[in-house]
């Protein structure tokens, strides 16, 4: 399993804004065409929505919710971290099922 | 013609002070959106004016701009009181209201971060309230995580929906151990901009909308309507204080403990406030994850 730090991808310790997660996106994709892939936010300090909205859609948009299930892990360092991508993925999963 | 406002009495960060300042200067809101209005000569007064903190500085700072930028002349007579004389100076305002010395951010003592005009999310600005807190109270990890995540959603929302320039500007007080902050515009309003997705009623429609998850303007493809439920979500765990006001409605949060007091309504008789603001009073001392749940941060996320 190939683990990768979102705090690696981004020019300072705060993921704020939407304009950061390409990359972070852009090296999950990679890593996943090689297997199983942990995204860990540990030492990342304050994480928006806005973040991992896009860092979601941008994964979610080349594989389906079922295709990445157990090949995608999570782990945060912080119960805030965690929260909000939850928000993220549970919004995430609503759009893709609405018609 | 000139036009005289008198502030003539105190504007704390409470639902009662926003709405006395909206209404109080609302014939210049009616000046300012009148495309067509002869230039006046405003003056406004705060000689009488013992108290105001980042609501007033806000308000007064988004306004006195635009009025200026629309040719009308405003003219302000300065605070009395040495102590709000100082605070106006470390917020910028004295600056920007007549011409008084630039904020000294640096000072040692200094318990305001100045007001910050944008259109753009500024990640600088965020870690100037982090670092005025720091300065004055210790901050365990959760508290800046949270302190980042808060002012990076309401500064997300300026950059996405107001359509028009932003402030946002915080003070700390020892006194109770909370940074307030405020984070407003003057443009096109919670009603307005969730309109584009949305059939939305009324002003207070709009904030509750905007409250609820997954309500979503879809102004930008990103926009997944997550970012204000979750500052109500941190704020109430925090037992701090939430205002939401735009148009003629206003949300208010206030902890009190356990207990948290919530209302929705009226801003108040023939009032309303352009554009959106939010005002938080963050408590520094407060426990966010007291409840010592098994809630595991490291685990994986499932879906």
């Amino acid at each position: 399993m190939t683990t990768l730090r979102v705090v690696d991808y981004l020019d300072e310790l705060t993921a704020l804004g939407p304009e950061q997660a390409p990359p972070v996106a852009e090296a999950v994709l990679d890593a996943l065409q090689h297997g199983e892939v942990e995204l860990t936010f540990a030492g990342v300090q304050g994480v928006t929505t806005a973040f991992t909205n896009n860092l979601l859609l941008l994964i979610f948009a080349e594989h389906s919710l079922d295709a990445l299930r157990g090949r995608l892990h999570f782990r945060f360092g912080s119960r805030l971290h965690r929260e909000t991508l939850d928000r993220s993925m549970r919004a995430l999963k609503e759009l893709k099922s609405s018609p | 013609m000139r036009v005289r406002i008198a502030i003539d009495f105190n504007i704390d960060e409470t639902v009662n002070s926003v709405y006395m300042l909206s209404s109080r200067v609302q014939p210049l809101f009616v000046l300012r959106d009148a495309p067509h209005s002869t230039r006046e000569n405003i003056e406004v007064d705060l000689s009488a004016c013992d108290y105001f903190g980042p609501v007033g500085v806000a308000i007064l700072c988004l306004l006195i701009k635009d009025l200026r930028a629309a040719g009308h002349t405003v003219g302000v007579i300065p605070p009395v009181r040495p102590k709000l004389k100082a605070y106006a100076e470390y917020s910028g305002f004295a600056e920007l209201c007549w011409g008084g010395p630039p904020p000294s951010f640096d000072h040692p003592r200094n318990e305001t971060t100045p007001i910050v005009f944008a259109t753009q999310r500024r990640d600088s600005e965020i870690r100037r309230v982090v670092q005025l807190v720091q300065r004055h109270s210790a901050m365990n990890d959760d508290m800046i995580i949270s302190l980042q995540a808060l002012l990076g959603e309401l500064l997300m929302n300026i950059q996405d929906h107001a359509g028009a320039e932003g402030v946002m500007t915080a003070r700390w007080f020892p006194s109770d151990q909370t940074v307030r902050i405020v984070v407003a515009d003057l443009g096109m309003g919670l009603k307005n901009t969730l309109s584009r997705s949305y059939s939305v009623r009324s002003d207070r429609h709009a904030i509750e909308l905007a409250l609820s998850n997954r309500t979503s303007s879809r102004s930008q493809s990103r926009n997944l309507g997550e970012g204000l439920p979750l500052v109500h979500t941190m704020m109430t765990r925090n037992q701090g204080d939430l205002i939401l006001a735009s148009g003629d409605a206003i949300f208010s949060l206030i902890g009190q403990g356990r207990s948290p007091t919530t209302r929705l309504g009226a801003l108040g008789p023939q009032t309303t406030l352009p554009g959106t603001l939010c005002a938080l009073k963050f408590r520094i001392d407060h426990d966010l994850y007291d409840d010592d749940s098994n809630d595991d941060e490291s685990g994986a996320l499932e879906w």
